[in-house]
């Protein structure tokens, strides 16, 4: 359709409007769209989609999966340390349990679930139809998956790493952890970073380039812009992992000496690396929950964010200032004095825009009307939780009070209290507000009440004690402690907390099952929310929007409270299109395809994948794999034969038979 | 909620370059991934060199000049062909031409790599000798690494380019396989001046 | 769900926290404990510890009293739609304004802690006055090697495990390293922690002002056992420790009776004498503790057992089923040889 039909209605409809498009032309296209968009049924088809919503759903419930084994990590950790001199875990399995437990809860749940939430909605939001490269994102998920898959089977046959999630030197080296172990670790951590840049990519170029008509940058929503500088701190930070990973394989595999300090390598070296990713991170992880929180907030007070200029600059003061604290992971290592203080100026630093944020939110509830759904109580959880951590936070940038809590429980508390409370609690937050717009269907708010009390109440008893074993001594990573040093009591307090929290995943559990089988019909908007995910129906067409939107503010459903919605037209039906814009101020510029569903991002990360694996017991699967990878990539980027495309003016032209 | 059309796109192009194009964008955030990667290794570089008191380390020679900067020359001789690829490319000139650019620009990389064999030797120690051996082998087999996979890409397209069926997205492409280009020639430009210069001037 | 029900029960949560806090503050005295100071270090910390501790509770009050204020203000709010109501340009700017201040208190509280923090560092970083007692550790998997230098005499030169005696009133400079892999010196009565790295020497210093015995323990993951792998010091007064350190630097001689010289000749016959060194004889490995003076310590395998007879035996038979992963391996001895060992050890004074 590339203009508006001139024809008569069939039919007179009450709602017809001089310019607004009738039922009946919306009915054509939708029909058009339905059957280009349709990538079939059955598993193979499955297989082969490249669809940014079946992929964003694939990376929730895996990680969900993952949030629960590493759960479950952690239930064994509290058992076993519930009584001291206890023996339900000797050192070994207790080593490997406490390194899966934060390898599984930083790098398979936490990132990849917060991405994917992107994956799903940042397209809807700006009003395009897929990810910039839809093929790029399937393998995206692939490399996910197979990378928790070889950690898990390796942790099933006994070679699970036991090093710790952050894997120091010289204990993970060659020399004091013989074996696979570690080599796993390294190369789970190649096939998530590969994961998490192939996210960060499409993240950056679909906001950049497929926003809709109107929807310059300062339009876009914050969850939005959460996305995209996450994003850059993804595409900054994890480079620093990828080639600290590889130097640490490549010191076990064929014996170089990065880490060796017999032959001029350093220890520190790996110190410096790893957290030069790993305090971005956890930033990382955060950043894309106060973008939650202000969508939540939002649409629970009924008034726009206040402050949306502060909210965009304290977004990105947090990003820059998340990439200048990392030594403050190594104040008790041999490191000047005046280095040390510049780290603590950082460290602090880093609440202000954390702070504006939160006074901003408050301006917001001050001036709205708010609904206590489970959504927005999660929320409230966040505020509640979220600056105890941010405050012990403060506290240990100053560099004695870190040197006595450093390495004890105190620390286990303060980054509980930010990725639960900062993070975990919005995503719950964010589940029951998009749970409606994925499925079609409300959680019931009586198990969600449940479900929130639950996990409140148990993250405090789980996690406020540690505060206190940590100043009375209690160091990390033990498997047990003596019964005379008086950690018993606050151990057993953590760990009956513990189980509360078990209870409430279960009760959230429960709650999803029940709820998609026979949960209230959810209906287009359930919250009457003001972003575009909520123009379209629950769950969307697989093509998003019948029409893309044209947006004149940053609420483009609260602006077009008359009823009407102002869209572009001249999209083609018949193939995947899509409209570029520009990057500022989202002007129309060309019109794109998508690429269609296909089985060669599965086999490229089968291929990929199988080559990472053998470099856990070879360096000559490098080349092999390398050879394999090169034909699937061929195929890959081999120009299909497609109909009607613009030919160039002189060249040859294959006809399909 | 009804739909009111405001604008039609229909007669938009289907095909962009440089900046307009979201491929461009995907290939200048993958350069920014790398670029970031060869920071990591330059500043564990010097980070490493602060272990040692002779640099190189005692019996090792300073790594030759000699192939290593015919191999930079070549490098940087080698952003002409592309560079006038990605012209034609722009507009939209006859897809063999193109092409026979782009494999020109495939010779060079060739020889650029069968020259990096000869510069792992120039360096005059082993992957596994001591941490000098280590990363600067590394350095140079990371940049190794872009140098195989930028030449082996821009041959997939220079023989789609002749071999067809050649759509106008391929165009934007070829002038994309140029910018990555520029990143190898440009990060081997800086990575020659640490690994060959640096230990001269300690 | 009203606001009144939500802040009650949170209130009451609360409350149970502040019940279990105050309860387990009821053991803040006591080994181990960063909130027991025994010394200067360990007291300024302290003392910063109750102010950030206080000013954060301060903070945090003030900010949660805002948002359940804001919520309750308004749930009563008439306008259902914020954007519908007219007044409101003038009330956003006057929002403008309480978040601003909001940011510029922080700033200044945040300026503060960065002071505190920095002047606090400062402080504690300069040895005080009198020339400190020189000691060097080398951390092992999984015990503390401890040398008492003396460089004007190396014959004089202290060896021992696990266990550190220091004068009170006298600042103690320690310089460390380890022989694997990182360990960390912790004994939070006295100081905080420093890192033993391979290939690096670090430094650290503290001051005993009470006598006392102050456990510590090594606080970075290292392995095995890093959960079994703590230490003593023990703060005497001046009089004592020069006793203590005279009595470390004689070598061992021969047992008198003839069960403790049985005793010798399994140690310097059989495995032990492989890893274990013992002043004035054959037995010289530095793989393992050195034994010179195992008798005077208080505990053995690095702090996990009291030294008595019949732990010692047990370590002795079987150190895997204490510690498990040790690298001590077990050992078979009978049990005449058994006793005559233990008599042998007994006199390793």
């Amino acid at each position: 359709m590339t203009a508006r039909s001139q024809a008569l209605p069939a039919f007179n409809d009450p709602d017809d409007r001089p310019g607004i498009l009738t039922v009946r032309e919306e009915d054509e296209i939708r029909a058009k769209l339905s059957a280009s968009w349709y990538e079939g049924s059955g598993f193979v088809a499955w297989l082969k989609s490249t669809n940014h919503k079946s992929i964003a759903k694939r990376y929730i419930v895996t990680a969900v999966i993952f949030f629960i084994l590493g759960g479950l990590e952690a239930g064994m950790m509290r058992a076993q340390l519930s009584r001291p001199e206890n023996r339900f875990i000797g050192p070994d399995l207790y080593n490997q349990i406490f390194t899966m437990h934060g390898s599984t809860m930083m790098f398979l749940f936490a990132v990849p679930v917060m991405e994917a939430i992107g994956l799903y909605f940042v397209p809807l939001m700006i009003g395009t139809r897929n990810v910039a490269f839809p093929r790029l994102n399937a393998l995206g998920y692939w490399m996910y998956l197979f990378g928790g898959l070889l950690l898990y089977a390796a942790f099933f046959l006994n070679t699970g790493p036991d090093a710790g999630w952050f894997s120091y030197v010289p204990l993970a080296g060659p020399q004091y952890s013989p074996g696979k172990r570690v080599d796993v670790w390294a190369q789970m951590i190649t096939f998530t970073e590969i994961a998490a840049l192939i996210g960060a990519v499409e993240i950056v170029t679909t906001i950049f380039k497929q926003r809709a008509p109107g929807m310059s940058l300062n339009r876009i929503p914050l969850f939005v812009w959460a996305q995209l500088i996450t994003a850059f701190m993804i595409i900054f930070a994890l480079p620093a992992i990828v080639v600290s990973s590889s130097m640490l394989a490549m010191d076990r595999l064929i014996d170089t000496h990065f880490f060796n300090p017999a032959e001029g390598g350093d220890a520190l070296l790996w110190q410096h690396l790893f957290w030069f990713f790993g305090h971005p991170e956890v930033y990382i992880i955060f950043i894309p929950a106060l973008g939650m929180i202000s969508s939540i907030v939002e649409a629970f007070t009924r008034r726009p964010i206040f402050g949306y200029p502060a909210m965009v600059l304290s977004l990105i003061s947090t990003a820059f200032l998340g990439f200048g604290l990392w030594v403050h992971h190594m104040f008790a290592t041999p490191l000047p004095q005046l280095g040390q203080s510049f780290f603590t100026a950082a460290s602090t630093a880093i609440a202000l825009p954390s702070g504006v944020q939160i006074f901003c939110w408050i301006a917001t509830i001050w001036s709205g009307r708010p609904r206590y759904t489970t959504s927005f109580m999660f929320v409230i959880g966040f505020f509640l939780l979220f600056i105890i951590g941010g405050l012990t936070g403060v506290m240990i940038a100053s560099v004695p009070y870190d040197l006595q809590v450093h390495d004890t429980y105190f620390i286990v508390s303060h980054f509980h209290y930010v990725l639960i409370g900062g993070a975990v609690f919005p995503l719950f937050g964010a589940f029951y507000f998009w749970f409606p717009k994925i499925t079609g269907r409300m959680l019931s708010e009586r198990l969600g009440k449940w479900n929130f009390w639950l996990f409140f109440i148990g993250m405090n008893v789980t996690f406020f004690p540690m505060h206190i074993l940590g100043l009375l001594g209690m160091p990390r990573r033990v498997y047990t402690y003596l019964p005379e040093m008086g950690w018993g009591n606050l151990n057993a307090l953590v760990s009956l907390g513990a189980v509360i929290i078990v209870a409430s995943v279960c009760v959230f559990l429960a709650n999803v099952l029940v709820s998609l089988r026979s949960g209230v019909p959810a209906g287009d908007n359930p919250w009457d929310a003001s972003t575009l995910e909520w123009a379209t129906s629950s769950p969307p067409p697989s093509y998003n929007h019948l029409f893309i939107p044209v947006v004149e503010g940053r609420d483009p459903l609260w602006d077009a409270r008359d009823g009407e919605l102002a869209v572009v037209t001249g999209l083609r039906t018949d193939r995947h299109e899509g409209l570029v814009t520009s990057l500022m101020d989202a002007e129309p510029e060309h019109r794109y395809e998508f690429k269609r569903e296909t089985i060669l991002p599965l086999m490229l990360a089968v291929f990929g994948g199988g080559t990472i694996i053998i470099a856990i017991f070879s360096p000559w699967g490098v080349t092999i794999g390398a050879v394999l990878s090169l034909i699937i990539l061929t195929c890959w980027f081999w120009p299909t034969i497609s109909p009607d495309h613009d030919t160039p003016r002189r060249g040859r032209i294959r006809r399909s038979p | 909620m009804r739909r009111r059309p405001v604008t039609d796109v229909g007669a938009l192009p289907e095909n962009a370059f440089s900046h307009h194009a979201p491929i461009w964008w995907g290939n200048l955030l993958m350069i920014i991934i790398e670029g970031a990667a060869f920071a990591i290794l330059i500043a564990s570089y010097f980070y490493i060199r602060r272990n040692f008191d002779n640099w190189p380390p005692p019996r090792t020679l300073l790594p030759d000049l000699g192939v290593s900067s015919i191999n930079l020359l070549l490098l940087v001789i080698s952003v002409a062909p592309f560079w006038y690829a990605a012209r034609l490319a722009h507009l939209y000139e006859k897809a063999s031409v193109v092409g026979l650019w782009l494999m020109v620009g495939v010779l060079f990389g060739l020889a650029a790599i069968v020259l990096r064999g000869f510069e792992f030797h120039a360096l005059h120690t082993r992957y596994d000798s001591n941490a000098y051996g280590s990363i600067t082998w590394t350095i140079l087999g990371v940049h190794l690494a872009h140098l195989l996979a930028g030449t082996i890409e821009t041959f997939l397209i220079g023989l789609v380019m002749f071999v067809g069926p050649v759509e106008k997205k391929h165009y934007t492409d070829a002038t994309v396989m140029a910018v990555y280009w520029y990143f190898i020639v440009i990060s081997w430009v800086a990575l020659y001046m640490i690994v060959f210069l640096v230990p001269r001037f300690t | 769900m009203t606001t009144a029900a939500f802040r009650d029960a949170v209130a009451r949560s609360r409350a149970l926290v502040i019940i279990a806090t105050t309860g387990a503050m009821a053991a803040c005295t006591g080994f181990q404990s960063a909130l027991d100071p025994k010394g200067p270090k360990a007291e300024a910390v302290s003392h910063l510890n109750w102010f950030l501790v206080i000013t954060a509770a301060v903070v945090y009050v003030a900010v949660i009293g805002a948002l359940f204020f804001a919520l309750r203000r308004a749930s009563a709010r008439p306008v259902a739609f914020a954007r519908d109501d007219v007044e409101e340009p003038d009330r956003e700017r006057a929002r403008v304004r309480w978040v601003a201040g909001a940011a510029a208190v922080s700033a200044l509280i945040l300026l503060l802690f960065l002071f505190v923090d920095v002047s606090t560092a400062r402080s504690l970083s300069q040895v005080g006055g009198v020339r400190p007692l020189r000691i060097d550790v080398v951390g092992h998997q999984w015990w503390w090697e401890v040398t008492y230098p003396d460089i004007g005499n190396p014959q004089n030169t202290v060896s021992t495990a696990n266990e550190i005696h220091v004068p009170i009133g006298r600042p103690v400079l320690i310089k460390m390293t380890s022989d694997d892999v990182i360990h960390s010196f912790w004994a939070p009565n006295l100081d905080g922690k420093k890192d033993l790295i391979p290939g690096h020497e670090t430094i650290t210093w503290f001051r005993a002002d009470t006598a006392g015995v102050y456990r510590g323990q090594c606080a970075e993951f290292c392995g095995h056992q890093h959960a079994k792998m703590a230490f003593f010091i023990v703060a005497e007064p001046r009089v004592n420790f020069e006793h203590w350190l005279t009595a470390q630097k004689s070598p061992a001689t021969t047992p008198a009776d003839s069960l403790g010289q049985a005793g010798e000749k399994v140690f310097m016959t059989g495995t032990c004498a492989m890893c274990h060194s013992i002043e004035g004889t054959s037995a010289g490995s530095k793989y393992g503790p050195d034994l010179t003076h195992l008798a005077s310590r208080r505990t053995i395998a690095a702090g996990t057992l009291p030294n008595n007879t019949g732990n010692l035996a047990g370590w002795i038979l079987d150190p895997q089923s204490i510690k498990p992963g040790a690298k001590m391996p077990p050992n078979q001895i009978d049990p005449q040889s058994l006793r005559a060992l233990l008599a042998y050890l007994g006199t390793l004074r």
